[in-house]
């Protein structure tokens, strides 16, 4: 029992640290892609070239966000939900309602990637080509993004084992850290210093 | 199907499953049990079309800039002169509150990051000057939820992207009704001020020279605003080109302020991939709701159920608008949008209504979601700014804006002119 503890730890903190680097990866995608599509402005505006497949490209680029994404959103607890029950009940109604999030979460994640293969896979035997100038073959696109919802399903396998050794142990709060419900408070970047000296009432 | 969506909706929610993972697990439901057709087998083709689209990247740009924009330190600059310009109205601070939260929620998109932000920087003042807390915290709260009226606006996207509506039209027709409802708010404060001057604080006048130098801070939010505003009101950008040209700004912005580091941007690249995720796994389940739903027939159903009760469209409209403010108490506003709008839409298009005119109706009582408890994100904003001190004081401060954006929304059924106007001379 010890070392399977010690082993999903182990793996939790692994997915935890490698989806920020997902993260961080996709951040730098972002960026690319808003030079490429301000450079399209400009080149349009000033030069009258044309760059093609800037949308195309750009929309792969969403798509890729919207599945490597979801790991992190996972294990930073950024996914919304509605904890008015979930605020009132006691820690252990708390964690029981943590542990059906997650399961039904992770259903969801395996159900996606199950669906979402048959698009990869289609477009792999028809050797499908975008409609487009680039014409850019589908499957490359379509791999990377398949891969993000494999990696959730991942992920969200390995913090569901974690929490089921939790809830074997019946450690409540560590089901909370695992899978709880993070309060929505924003960070505050303003100088509060500046602005207390800056913003002074002058009588 | 309608009674199993229902009860399926507010059931998972309130086992506080995910958003995004109870749209997609009602959208399994109905596809299983109320289909002969196997719609579950579209789920990956649906979620490759809805993700692969230049119209959504517009979101993590919008996000993006936002993140930029409140780590600027713009928001002391800017709200220092409104506090200038303004506080010589009946209400004082109250007008520099409003509007620099308007300024601030139309640019940074985050109604949420707005509150928390002029809360930071307004609040030392009240306690200063002995304002009346409630009017005070009141015209933050709402005065935040203003910017997702006023482009550039995420909730105006996803309402264009679930309804097919075009999102300029939509950016264009918002803009008159924000500007409008900002400027109800502060009629109300100088009204309220002037009927009991006890709630408001004291009036003080600048010079003329303090108001052109602080001018100044007030220019980079207004640039920002007027090329994307500009940009896609001429035609020279997409809306996701604008959003583009709006993160570089942004960052020309924050440099000029000297808070473009790395790091910085780091941290705000990654706000905005982790926000973004989050809301386009609703933005996508919400989507494969939607295609479940029609292909099951609910439009069928619901076009009978209507039919045979022979309700007129206005009947129809106050109903809606009524489950919205009901809703809007209990249910978070994204999740509120998404889950409603697949059901209510079409509805109402078929019922003969605008679906631009429509989107701006709906963001008026979103935005009136942002500010009634118990499910109010804002109002728990401001009230975390302040410690030790009555939550009461924050809910009955917002109630004359509710007000506010309830005479807005008569005004826009009265006169839809008010929206469309300006998306007309497109």
């Amino acid at each position: 029992m010890q070392a399977l503890l010690n082993l999903t730890d182990r793996l939790v903190a692994l997915c935890k640290r490698a989806s920020r680097y997902v993260a961080w990866s996709l951040g730098m995608l972002l960026l690319a892609t808003i030079g490429f599509i301000v450079a399209a402005i400009l080149m349009r505006k000033f030069a009258g070239i044309a760059l093609h497949g800037v949308e195309e490209l750009s929309g792969y680029m969403l798509a890729i966000l919207s599945s490597w994404g979801l790991a992190y959103t996972l294990y930073e607890k950024a996914n919304i939900r509605i904890d008015i029950a979930h605020d009132r009940l006691p820690a252990a109604g708390r964690a029981t309602l943590d542990v059906i999030a997650l399961f039904a979460l992770t259903f969801v994640s395996l159900v996606i990637s199950w669906y979402a293969w048959p698009v990869l896979e289609k477009s792999l035997t028809h050797n499908s080509l975008a409609n487009s100038s680039l014409a850019t073959p589908l499957w490359i696109p379509q791999l990377i993004w398949f891969a993000g919802y494999l990696w959730f399903s991942f992920t969200s396998l390995v913090l569901s084992l974690r929490v089921i050794l939790a809830i074997l142990q019946r450690d409540s709060a560590r089901i909370d850290a695992l899978a709880g419900v993070k309060p929505e408070i924003p960070q505050v970047y303003e100088d509060l210093p500046t602005t207390a000296e800056r913003g002074q009432p002058q009588g | 199907m309608l009674g199993f969506l229902s009860i399926g909706i507010l059931g998972l929610l309130l086992l506080s499953i995910p958003v995004a993972v109870t749209l997609l697990l009602l959208a399994f439901g109905v596809g299983t049990f109320f289909s002969p057709f196997p719609l579950l087998k579209a789920l990956g083709q649906n979620l490759w079309s809805a993700a692969d689209s230049f119209l959504l990247i517009a979101i993590p740009l919008f996000v993006l800039m936002g993140e930029i924009i409140v780590r600027s330190g713009i928001a002391a600059r800017a709200y220092r002169a409104m506090d200038h310009w303004l506080s010589w109205l009946p209400g004082g601070l109250l007008h520099a509150n409003v509007v620099t939260s308007t300024l601030f929620s139309a640019t940074s998109g985050s109604s949420v990051a707005t509150a928390a932000t002029i809360s930071t920087v307004a609040l030392p003042q009240q306690k200063a000057l002995g304002y009346d807390p409630k009017l005070f915290l009141g015209t933050i709260a709402a005065g935040g939820t203003l910017g997702i009226l006023i482009p550039p606006s995420i909730n105006l996207i996803i309402y264009g992207f679930l309804t097919e509506t075009s999102i300029p039209a939509l950016f264009m027709a918002g803009l008159i009704p924000g500007l409008l409802l900002a400027l109800i708010f502060m009629l109300i404060s100088i009204g309220l001020c002037l009927s009991f001057p006890h709630l408001g604080g004291p009036r003080r006048s600048s010079s003329w020279h303090e108001r052109f130098a602080d001018l100044i801070h007030l220019l980079p939010l207004l640039l920002l605003f007027a090329a994307i505003v500009g940009s896609i009101y001429l035609g020279w950008a997409t809306p996701t080109e604008s959003a583009a040209i709006g993160v570089v700004a942004a960052m020309i912005l924050a440099a000029c302020h000297r808070k473009l580091s790395w790091n910085n941007l780091l941290q705000a690249l990654d706000n905005s991939i982790k926000t973004t995720s989050m809301i386009l796994f609703i933005i996508m389940a919400a989507s494969f709701l939607n295609f479940v739903i029609s292909a099951a027939g609910l439009s069928r159903i619901l076009t009978g159920f209507l039919t045979a009760h022979d309700f007129s469209p206005y009947e129809l409209l106050f109903a809606v608008i009524l489950m919205y403010i009901v809703l809007g108490f209990f249910i978070e506003t994204l999740s509120l949008m998404v889950i409603t709008i697949p059901i209510v839409a079409p509805i109402l298009f078929a019922a003969g209504f605008d679906s631009v005119w429509f989107g701006v109706i709906l963001i008026i009582f979103v935005e009136m979601a942002l500010i009634t408890p118990p499910v109010g994100l804002n109002l728990y904003i401001v009230q975390s700014a302040r410690r030790g001190e009555p939550f009461s004081d924050v809910v009955l401060g917002t109630l004359p804006y509710i007000v506010a954006m309830l005479i807005l929304a008569l005004l826009l059924i009265a006169f839809p002119m008010i929206a469309l106007w300006l998306p007309t001379t497109l």
